[in-house]
C-alpha cells in the first residue's frame, strides 16, 4: 500500500473544513497513515477470514 | 479512621440508614478531602447545591423512605456526562460556559435513588487524547506521583477515586478511557457490557464503542454502581448477585501471550500477571494459558471506527469553532479524514467475524485473566503538547466485541500501580464481579492508598 501523500491529506482536510499549521499537519498526517495502514490490515485480516471460511 | 470520606459506600450507607451520621456530614468529610487535595486537579467543578443535595437526602431518609442503597452518598461525575445545572464542557474551549439543561440518563438514574452528585471531573479534552497542558482545566495528576498522568480519558475520576476524594465516579470508555486510568491509578474500572448502561446525555466520541461504567475503590462498589445505572427489566443480571462466592472450579483462562510476548511490556508488569494468575490457582479456580485472537486487527478496526465517528460527530463544531480546540485533540480528529464510507463500512464487517472468534477463543472459560497496560502511567514530560502519545494496552478489542471488562489493581512498579484485567461474555458482569472480589480480598491491593 502506498504512502498516503501531503497533496492528498491536505485535500481531504478541506473537505471536513480542518486546517492545521504546519507542525499540526505533520503530526496528523503521521497518524492518518498510520490509520491508512489499519485499513490495510482489516483488509487482509477480511480477505483471510474469507479464505479460511470457503 | 481518618475521615467519613474514607468509608465504603456500603459502611456510609449503613452509617446514615443507622443514624450514626448524616449524609450532610458526609458530604462535609468529601468537600474537605477535595479540597486538601486539590493538587491533583480531579474536579473541574464542585456543586454548589452538594449540601442541598445532602440535606434533602437526610430528610427523604428521615420520613422512611428508601430510594436505593446510594441515597445520601457522593458520586463525581466526568465531565463528558451532562449532570443538570452544572458545568458541561467535555474538557474543552470548545463548549466553554455550557451548563446542562438536563441529566444524562445514567445520571437521573443515580439521582432518583438519592446520591448526592457532588461534581464534575477532569477529562481528556472531548474524550479523545491527552494530556494537554494548554487547556483551561489543567490535566489530573496520578495520586500515586503527580509528575505522572493518570491516563485518560476518564483522568479526573481515577485520580478522585484512587486519591481518596471520593469512593464511586462515573466515567466513559470508548478504547480504555475507565479501564486505562484505573489501572495507572490503582483503583477499579468496570466497563460494562455494551449498551447496558444507556450513553444518552454523554458527549459521544464513537457511538459504537462508547460505555458509560463506574471507576471505584472496590469491585463491590462498582458492581453497586453498575446495577444502581442498569435499566430495571430482566435483561441484565445484577453485577453484585454473585459477590462474595467462592471461585472455586471456575474456569479462568489466562491470556498471558496476549500481552508477555508484546516487548513493550514491562518485565513489573508480567511478574506481576503471574502472580495474579497464581492467587486465583490458590483460590480454586481452574486456571489455564488460553490464546486469543491476534489484537492487532481488533485495534485496527477499533481505530477506524472512532476516527471515522468522532470526526463526523465533530464536524460541525469544528465549522464553527476550530480555533477553540486543544492542538492534540484537533490532529486526532483529523486522522478521520482519510477514512472514506467505504472503509468505514469494512471496518464495520470486520466486526462479526472478530467477535465470534473471541467468543470461540472463550468457549472453554468462564473469564479471561489478562493485562490492561502494559507499563504503568507514563510521566508528564513524555508529553509535548503537540503531538498524541500512544501508551500500549489491551483494551479497546472489548469495545469492539461489547464484552464487559474490569481492571483491577495487581502490584505497583516504582511505586506506580499496576492493572489486571477480567474480562466476561456479553452480560456476565455477575460472574465478572465474583470473580474480581474475590481477587480484592485475597492479596492486599486494594487497600493500598497513596500518601497526602
Amino acid at each position: 500500500m502506498r504512502d498516503l501523500t501531503e497533496e492528498e491529506f491536505k485535500r481531504l482536510l478541506e473537505a471536513k473544513g480542518l486546517k492545521l499549521d504546519e507542525k499540526g499537519f505533520a503530526a496528523a498526517l503521521e497518524g492518518a497513515r498510520n490509520l491508512r495502514l489499519d485499513v490495510a490490515r482489516v483488509a487482509a485480516y477480511l480477505e483471510h477470514h474469507a479464505e479460511e471460511t470457503q | 479512621m481518618s475521615s467519613a470520606a474514607d468509608l465504603s459506600l456500603f459502611d456510609a450507607s449503613a452509617a446514615l440508614r443507622s443514624g450514626a451520621f448524616t449524609s450532610r456530614a458526609l458530604v462535609e468529610a468529601v468537600l474537605q478531602r477535595i479540597k486538601e487535595r486539590e493538587r491533583l486537579h480531579a474536579f473541574t467543578h464542585v456543586a454548589a447545591d452538594a449540601l442541598a443535595q445532602a440535606d434533602a437526602a437526610d430528610a427523604r431518609l428521615a420520613r422512611g423512605e428508601d430510594p436505593g442503597r446510594l441515597c445520601g452518598l457522593p458520586i463525581a461525575v466526568k465531565d463528558l456526562i451532562d449532570v443538570q445545572g452544572q458545568p458541561a464542557t467535555s474538557g474543552s474551549r470548545v463548549l466553554a460556559g455550557r451548563i446542562a439543561e438536563r441529566d444524562a440518563d445514567a445520571v437521573a438514574r443515580l439521582r432518583a435513588q438519592g446520591a448526592v452528585l457532588i461534581g464534575k471531573l477532569a477529562t481528556y479534552e472531548f474524550a479523545m487524547v491527552g494530556p494537554d497542558m494548554n487547556l483551561p482545566d489543567p490535566p489530573a495528576r496520578n495520586p500515586w506521583n503527580l509528575a505522572h498522568i493518570t491516563g485518560g480519558s476518564s483522568s479526573g475520576a481515577a485520580a478522585a477515586v484512587a486519591g481518596g476524594l471520593v469512593r464511586l465516579a462515573i466515567g466513559t470508555d470508548t478504547g480504555g478511557s475507565i479501564r486505562s486510568p484505573a489501572a495507572y491509578c490503582g483503583c477499579v474500572g468496570l466497563k460494562p457490557s455494551y449498551e447496558r448502561v444507556s450513553r444518552d446525555g454523554a458527549f459521544p466520541l464513537s457511538p459504537s464503542l462508547d460505555h458509560t461504567g463506574p471507576l471505584a475503590a472496590t469491585v463491590a462498589e462498582a458492581a453497586l454502581a453498575l446495577d444502581a445505572m442498569t435499566p430495571d427489566n430482566e435483561e441484565w443480571q445484577p453485577a453484585s448477585a454473585l459477590i462474595g462466592q467462592s471461585i472455586e472450579g471456575l474456569r479462568i483462562g489466562f491470556a498471558r501471550s496476549w500481552f508477555a510476548d508484546d516487548p513493550k511490556a514491562s518485565p513489573a508488569l508480567i511478574r506481576a500477571m503471574d502472580e495474579a494468575a497464581a492467587t486465583f490457582s490458590m483460590l480454586g479456580a481452574r486456571v489455564s494459558l488460553t490464546d486469543l485472537p491476534d489484537y492487532q486487527p481488533y485495534e485496527a478496526a477499533a481505530s477506524i471506527i472512532l476516527h471515522a465517528e468522532a470526526l463526523a460527530e465533530h464536524v460541525a463544531l469544528i465549522a464553527k469553532n476550530q480555533s477553540a480546540y486543544g492542538r492534540p485533540t484537533l490532529q486526532c480528529l483529523a486522522f478521520g479524514a482519510v477514512i472514506s464510507d467505504e472503509d468505514l463500512a469494512m471496518a464495520r464487517r470486520a466486526v462479526k467475524p472478530l467477535t465470534e472468534a473471541m467468543t470461540s477463543a472463550m468457549a472453554d472459560v468462564d473469564v479471561i485473566l489478562t493485562a490492561t497496560t502494559l507499563t504503568p502511567a507514563l510521566p508528564f514530560s513524555a508529553f509535548d503538547g503537540e503531538k498524541a502519545v500512544w501508551t500500549p494496552m489491551r483494551t479497546i478489542a472489548f469495545n469492539l466485541t461489547g464484552q464487559p471488562a474490569l481492571s483491577l489493581p495487581c502490584g505497583f512498579e516504582n511505586g506506580l500501580p499496576l492493572g489486571a484485567q477480567l474480562v466476561a461474555a456479553i452480560g456476565a458482569e455477575d460472574v465478572l464481579c465474583r470473580v474480581g472480589h474475590a481477587f480484592e480480598q485475597a492479596t492486599d491491593h486494594a487497600v493500598q492508598r497513596p500518601l497526602f
